[in-house]
């Protein structure tokens, strides 16, 4: 009806901050994605095996504590053979270990895929660090190329402080070849 | 529009002039027309949902496949494919997500935000209209076009064997909702229309919360608004940030489903979790937005009709804010099994509890409001005091259920079933009732039936107990939700439940009848047929309001007393 004309803006005013706050919830939405991903990498969360960025050098290796750490392998949906080369490693708790995996792609033209990984159980996550690894890269292995790929990794004796962690004496790092996203990767797989 | 522009020359003078019907129902800027036609919708959504409940409550009345089978009398009818006994049970689930979607979004949002609010927020306010009528406008016909999006949905394809409509919940969880789940464009189709209900909602939020900072009568301070009012604000600040995550979320799922993104998809790296997680801090502020408008309702009823203003004015004002916040930081407790560490665990458990003080505070000056007061049990307050009990029964199992011990194995039963509806379809729900009978006469101008209001009430009453009471006792048996069949132990409480709904579709007839018998009879409606407990500025004006109200800006006073 009759309002005065300085509310026009004052409803501009609400009404911007309001947008305002709009965007930035929808925003946070999409910033939740590298936050739950570095959230994930900081602390292990969900079985998240984290990436050391250096070696052992600082952490003391004086644990006598032996853990067996299982590997499993699995190919989803691409024709790859894919395998550990030992089923476990008893590995000192602190110290590096090194393992080899061997891939093998038997079909008879080039497949794109990429590789994830989990550890079980989840609690194990934190402290299961790996200082090389292959895993959320595409990786294109012609037909009937294989490949051996080492992962050097080190079970963080801090695990030995935590009452979930401290008497599990088996934990498994899991690794699943998926057909790569990309669309282009795809294409060059169709042709 | 020409027509009317012509006539609204010397329109203004004459207050109950109204345009012709196109022009009064469908490009209406009206807030009380378009909280009619919020009003009506919700009504007639909710009569569609209540029947795809009664389609559950129908399969659910034995053991073994009766209803969703091919042969059945569901399946002679043709409305639901049922070819097979995989696409069978799919339609079951796909039945109990769309009647949740729709109690959800169609029924409750629509008629106590879009309905109510838009009614007496104005008016409660002393405002003429609303700040922005056309936005307004364009909210309501948004979420006609998002009801038509879901209906759509439930005869798509969508399962991987070509199962119509999609069956993954109103959680709508990767990888059910994901192309692995639901390949069919059924999901696109519910994605699609929960961002235009989300959008009509946020439009509507945004709306509300502009009329309540700016177009308050003189005098009219935030402290001396009526609960009602400032249960709309809380409302609308909770859709505001709530709603934005949610459209991330299932913009994330949609790019997902259809262009190659692996948000929630672990074999490009991303997480189904993380949908749970943006789901649920949208989720959770939502059953706070579902409910906190039936807080306001309830508070008026209650001072209303025990002829006391509100016991803790401030307190019921600020108990809502606080709701509303604490809304926001418990989501991880509907996650409790999804592995979260025990810290978080602790965390979530104590966040949720803290929410029952607030929720306390009012449960508590709700009866301090009836305390030595002059009580008359007209229908509205039958409603309103059957709220105050259903929703502390549900908030009680609330309670228990916010343990993550307990949670552990009362997760997705029917403990949580009879945990929800008590709290929104008895709680809410009645709440909606209590405030339609509060404001028939002043919305219709005619008198309701009192004796028919009453046989509702109580009708309704004993069926809704019925129906959702024993499934605590199912729950705690262990019957998971969500499953089509049940072993035969379970069948004594199932047969319960499913009478219960029978005799709540009596109470729902009696309620169709009550309104019809309302306009037809019409008995001439006065200003104020509450008597001096009803104080608030919708009282002051005719029944029904004029067409445009408060072209003299009502002038406001403490003494006043208009909250």
């Amino acid at each position: 009806m009759k309002r005065p004309k300085k509310s026009m803006s004052k409803n501009t005013r609400v009404v911007l901050s309001l947008v305002g706050a709009l965007v930035f919830m929808g925003g946070l939405a999409y910033a939740s994605v590298p936050l739950y991903r570095a959230f994930c990498n900081a602390t292990g969360f969900n079985g998240t095996a984290r990436k050391a960025k250096a070696t052992l050098a600082g952490i003391h290796t004086d644990s006598n504590s032996i853990v067996r750490v299982r590997f499993d392998t699995n190919t989803n949906g691409v024709p790859w053979s894919f395998k550990p080369e030992k089923k476990y490693v008893d590995t000192r708790v602190g110290k590096t270990a090194l393992i080899y995996f061997t891939v093998k792609n038997n079909a008879d033209h080039p497949i794109t895929a990429r590789a994830t990984y989990n550890v079980l159980p989840d609690t194990m996550g934190p402290y299961f660090m790996k200082t090389q690894c292959f895993c959320f890269q595409d990786m294109t292995l012609q037909a009937g190329e294989s490949l051996k790929i080492p992962v050097v990794y080190f079970l963080d004796p801090k695990l030995m402080t935590n009452t979930d962690t401290k008497s599990v004496g088996d934990v498994t790092l899991s690794y699943t070849f998926f057909e790569s996203k990309d669309p282009k990767a795809n294409a060059k797989t169709a042709s | 529009m020409s027509s009317t522009a012509t006539s609204h020359d010397h329109a203004d003078a004459d207050h109950d002039h109204k345009p012709g019907f196109l022009d009064r129902w469908v490009f209406t800027t009206n807030h009380k027309d378009i909280g009619t036609l919020y009003l009506l919708f919700a009504i007639f959504a909710g009569i569609v949902g209540g029947a795809f409940s009664g389609l559950i409550r129908w399969e659910l009345f034995e053991p073994g496949l009766q209803v969703f089978a091919k042969g059945s009398m569901l399946d002679s009818m043709g409305i639901f494919d049922l070819s097979n006994p995989d696409h069978a049970k799919h339609a079951y689930n796909s039945i109990v997500t769309a009647h949740a979607v729709i109690m959800i979004f169609f029924m409750v949002m629509p008629a106590m935000i879009g309905g109510f609010g838009n009614w007496f927020v104005p008016i409660m306010i002393g405002s003429p209209d609303m700040a922005f009528p056309r936005l307004n406008n364009i909210s309501f016909w948004m979420l006609i076009a998002s009801w038509i999006l879901l209906c759509t949905s439930i005869f798509t394809p969508s399962g991987p064997g070509g199962e119509h409509g999609f069956a993954g919940g109103w959680t709508m969880y990767p990888p059910m909702s994901s192309h692995i789940g639901s390949p069919g464009p059924a999901m696109d189709l519910v994605i699609l229309s929960f961002h235009l209900a989300g959008a009509s909602s946020i439009l509507g939020a945004i709306n509300f919360i502009t009329t309540i900072f700016n177009m308050r009568a003189p005098g009219m301070t935030l402290h001396r608004m009526p609960l009602f009012a400032w249960s709309v604000l809380v409302t609308a600040f909770l859709l505001l940030l709530s709603l934005p995550v949610l459209a991330g979320a299932i913009t994330m799922l949609l790019t997902d489903r259809n262009f190659g993104t692996a948000f929630f998809d672990p074999t490009g790296g991303g997480d189904p979790i993380m949908f749970q997680h943006l789901f649920w801090f949208f989720g959770h502020p939502e059953v706070y937005i579902l409910i906190l408008p039936g807080f306001g309702i309830i508070s008026h009823i209650v001072s209303t009709f025990s002829k006391k203003p509100v016991f803790g004015y401030l307190a019921m004002a600020y108990a809502m804010v606080a709701i509303g916040f604490v809304g926001f930081i418990v989501w991880a407790h509907h996650m409790y099994t999804v592995g979260l560490s025990f810290d978080l665990r602790a965390y979530f458990v104590l966040a949720t509890m803290v929410i029952a003080v607030p929720t306390g505070v009012k449960v508590f000056s709700w009866i301090a409001t009836m305390w030595g007061g002059s009580i008359e049990f007209k229908t509205p307050m039958l409603w309103a005091i059957g709220f105050i009990f259903l929703f502390t029964v549900g908030g009680v199992t609330g309670v228990v259920l916010s343990n993550a011990a307990v949670d552990y194995s009362l997760q997705d039963t029917y403990y949580v079933v009879a945990h929800f509806h008590y709290v929104l379809s008895l709680g809410a729900v009645f709440s909606i009732f209590a405030g339609f009978y509060y404001w028939f006469e002043k919305m219709y101008g005619v008198k309701y039936n009192e004796f028919l209001g009453n046989l509702h009430f109580w009708i309704m009453f004993v069926g809704v107990n019925l129906i959702f009471f024993p499934q605590h006792f199912l729950g705690l048996q262990g019957m998971p939700r969500r499953y089509v069949d049940y072993p035969t132990g379970f069948t004594y409480w199932n047969q319960m439940s499913s009478i219960g709904y029978a005799i709540t579709i009596v109470g729902v007839i009696v309620f169709l009848v009550m309104f019809v018998e309302a306009l037809i009879v019409r008995r001439k409606g006065v200003a104020n047929p509450w008597g001096e407990g009803a104080t608030t500025l919708e009282w002051t004006l005719s029944s029904p309001p004029p067409y445009h109200q408060f072209s003299e800006l009502p002038v406001i006073k403490d003494e006043d007393e208009h909250h």
